[in-house]
């Protein structure tokens, strides 16, 4: 399955869908195109991954990368809908005590509103 | 790889969770043969073996290349915040994580890795 990124704005928030399989055939793409998208102008980003069926190591690396260019121009990554597989391997790695992992898009809109 | 490991976990029945731990584990560890056991542009074989005892399913990478044991790699701790996140680590974490056991062993010039995953 192919990996597919796309971007929707709502409010003053830019949502990333991604999905597909975020493996290491696919990570290197979709980490280049993740950067490209968080050096934009862009601080408040949420990562939704609701259709994300798999991730690796090479994945991870590819979305810390990105967290980790967007907090240095001092904006913020959050993380939503990640399904069970996906979210163990989140906490796996440890990525929850680095981004805010939340269940639905409606609740890390409202992290960054509070 | 990917698609022979989800076809053997299909003829296998394994439950979603259990094909998802095993595809993971497994490219996880053929990453870290080709990464670190191999020099750049040298030609290896990785064997790769899956069975199934009925309670336990077993897979197994074996390798020709450096001594390599990812289970003396030390696994950097868990980072507080992003700046002092390490990127490095992460697929050694996740195989810890997600196999119920894993065993490396150095016969000769050869590599193997040993993973068991739970099914049923």
């Amino acid at each position: 399955m192919a990996m597919e990124i796309a971007t929707r704005r709502v409010y003053d928030v830019l949502v990333v869908d991604m999905g597909g399989r975020l493996d290491s055939h696919s990570s290197g793409d979709a980490g280049d195109r993740f950067v490209d998208i968080v050096q934009g102008d862009e601080k408040r980003i949420v990562l939704n991954l609701s259709k994300l069926d798999y991730v690796s190591s090479a994945g991870l690396r590819a979305i810390l990368r990105g967290a980790k260019l967007l907090q240095e121009k001092l904006g913020e990554l959050k993380i939503c809908n990640a399904n069970q597989r996906v979210g163990t391997a989140l906490v796996t790695a440890g990525f929850d005590s680095l981004i805010k992992l939340y269940a639905t898009e409606q609740e890390a809109f409202a992290a960054f509103r509070g | 790889m990917t698609s022979w490991v989800a076809e053997r976990a299909a003829t296998l029945g394994l439950s979603s969770q259990t094909a998802y731990a095993l595809q993971l584990c497994m490219e996880e560890a053929v990453t870290n043969v080709i990464s670190y056991a191999f020099d750049p542009g040298s030609v290896h074989e990785i064997h790769i073996r899956l069975w199934c005892d009925g309670e336990a399913l077993f897979a197994e990478i074996s390798d020709d290349g450096r001594q390599f044991d990812p289970l003396a790699y030390e696994v950097p701790p868990l980072a507080k915040d992003l700046d002092s996140a390490a990127i490095g680590g992460l697929g050694i974490k996740l195989m810890r994580g997600f196999a119920e056991s894993i065993a490396y062993q150095r016969s000769g010039q050869t590599n193997r890795l040993l993973m068991s995953f739970p099914v049923g």
